[in-house]
């Protein structure tokens, strides 16, 4: 959760070998039975099971952090959350609110550049929150799109924060990137959550050391497909409303 | 065991069966009606015992723990309080040391304090000291806008969260002569009579409740508040051998004490409609926040706090 820049120039090329287990493996659940792997693969699932429930308990703590369900309900279904994008806590949040059933079966997408950086990170980015992690640099064969079509494919739910970087500015949201347009085109039946983050900026805002505890709340909205004969900017635009419709009314 | 943890024991045990009946009757209302039927009003009021369960449960732990367990108990209620009351309130980025400064120094050193007996510190750590001190933080950081409002706003929450809550537990600082270490009694006495008089508020509210006191503000009712203090003086009055102030004395403060604790939930209904809100928070189940729940108490306490400091000691 460290102010750590969202675009960095320490690029990891994605033969890593972090990276590669990932993808070799196991699929999307880091649950495998113990008979299936080895012991110190073993102890690595158990290790990530800890520091799981140690950020879920310490984000309960420190945040009270709440799930408002306003469109969906809580069911294991296979979705794609996109979120905005305030703070690199923002997809902790909403990974500690989903229910164990849901939070086994949903991987965020995340910037391998960030994921990667260190050792630390390469433990809890890939095997606690189970990252789909891509590298956006344009040179690089491997897509992000692919993998995250792959992803999909094998029944995993995704967290995503479409606006592509964390948002500095005064605007509630920047302009969403076509991620969100190709994912809702390519697998058309995967339901598309609008997810709002309240009150991180408020919590942790740029360039401050301490949070601050305040409570925080994730709320789900309707889910949004795209529509037949729907332009990407358009669908971006709706996506965006539905986004910005999540956010609650508080007057001060 | 000495005599003041026997009366708690006794206080304990005695709410468990206030509970048990309550939840009895709940049950006996849910097998009387149709399985598949749901009764939103049964199923709020189930909720709501369940948290009593719950608090009770707390309340009485910490007092047989004794000083210690009272003081953690309610700091842990003054930073739950705090934290909904500051996610409402006006503030920019300008403030974010002077509120990190009110979460992690002003709360912890009020409520050790409070631990420590000082109460002339104590009274006045949060109306002079951070009232003054706080602004000069926020201010070093050059952001005029909306200063007064930022600034009032932080201080209003410190007070209400913290420098009221810490009055109970502060209850335990007051030397009542020929009273000896049962000023802990106290801290069950206030928290009993203004509870149950909310609850009894709230149903002869129900009842027969007609004029209300504010409207479009709370469903509160004249008759339902003139009701609810008639049966804290009530209450105050059975329990007036856990208190030194005899049986009249001892209705007179509970009297006192629910009434400004349901004007008080008056003052907190005002800042939630404002800020457009139902609750505070959901922590807890079936009531909302812990504002919510203490309200009335955070009133009360230090009312309570200094007519007893005033007559009986």
């Amino acid at each position: 959760m460290s102010a750590a820049t969202a675009k960095s120039k320490l690029l990891v090329p994605s033969s890593n070998p972090v990276h590669q287990t990932m993808d070799g493996v196991h699929p999307f659940s880091n649950a495998l039975p113990f008979a299936k792997v080895g012991p110190m693969k073993f102890l690595r699932q158990f290790a990530a099971r800890i520091v799981g429930q140690s950020i879920r308990i310490f984000a309960r703590a420190i945040t009270a952090v709440r799930a408002d369900w306003k469109g969906i309900e809580p069911v294991p279904r296979q979705r794609v959350y996109f979120a905005n994008h305030t703070s690199n806590a923002d997809m902790p949040m909403i990974w500690s609110v989903l229910p164990p059933a849901m939070r086994r079966t949903v991987r965020p997408v995340a910037a391998a550049d960030y994921w990667l950086k260190n050792k630390v990170r390469a433990f809890v980015g890939p095997e606690v929150f189970n990252c789909v992690l891509v590298d956006r640099r344009p040179e690089v064969k491997d897509k992000p799109m692919d993998k995250i079509i792959a992803a999909l494919d094998e029944g995993a739910s995704l967290i995503i924060f479409p606006e592509g970087n964390r948002n500095m500015t005064d605007d509630p949201l920047l302009p969403f990137k076509a991620g969100l347009y190709n994912m809702g085109v390519a697998r058309p039946d995967v339901d598309l959550v609008p997810t709002w983050v309240a009150n991180l900026t408020e919590i942790m805002p740029k360039g401050e050391i301490i949070p601050l505890p305040l409570i925080c709340t994730v709320t789900f909205g309707e889910p949004i497909h795209v529509r037949e004969g729907e332009s990407k900017d358009d669908f971006l635009k709706r996506a965006s409303d539905a986004l910005l419709a999540q956010r609650p009314e508080v007057r001060t | 065991m000495t005599d003041t943890m026997t009366d708690i024991l006794l206080l304990t045990i005695g709410s468990f069966g206030i509970l048990i009946a309550l939840t009895f009757v709940g049950e006996v209302l849910r097998a009387r009606e149709e399985p598949d039927f749901q009764n939103p009003v049964l199923d709020t009021y189930m909720t709501r015992v369940q948290s009593w369960w719950g608090m009770v449960a707390f309340v009485g732990f910490a007092l047989l723990m004794g000083r210690i367990g009272v003081m953690v108990l309610f700091a842990f209620a003054s930073f739950a309080a705090l934290r909904e009351f500051l996610t409402l309130t006006t503030k920019a980025q300008a403030d974010h040391l002077s509120l990190a400064l009110g979460f992690f120094a002003v709360l912890p050193l009020q409520y050790v304090f409070v631990g420590l007996g000082w109460d002339g510190l104590y009274a006045i750590f949060i109306p002079v000291y951070a009232f003054l001190l706080l602004p000069i933080v926020s201010a070093l950081r050059g952001n005029p806008d909306r200063f007064l409002m930022r600034v009032a706003e932080t201080q209003w929450a410190l007070m209400i969260a913290v420098f009221c809550v810490s009055h109970v537990p502060a209850l335990m600082n007051l030397d009542i002569a020929g009273y000896g270490d049962r000023s802990l009694l106290l801290v069950a006495f206030l928290v009993m009579v203004v509870q149950l008089g909310d609850l009894l508020e709230y149903f002869f509210g129900r009842r027969i409740g007609r004029t209300k006191i504010a409207p479009g503000l709370s469903p509160k009712t004249w008759e339902g508040v003139l009701c609810g203090v008639g049966s804290a003086m009530l209450v105050g009055a059975l329990l007036n051998w856990i208190t030194p102030f005899g049986t009249f004395g001892a209705m007179a403060m509970a009297g006192a004490a629910s009434l400004v604790g349901m004007f008080g939930s008056l003052v907190v209904a005002s800042i939630k409609r404002d800020r457009g809100v139902k609750d505070w928070s959901h922590l807890i189940p079936g009531q909302g926040g812990f504002v919510d729940q203490l309200d009335s108490v955070i009133f009360a306490a230090p009312i309570f706090y200094h007519l007893t400091k005033y007559f009986y000691t």
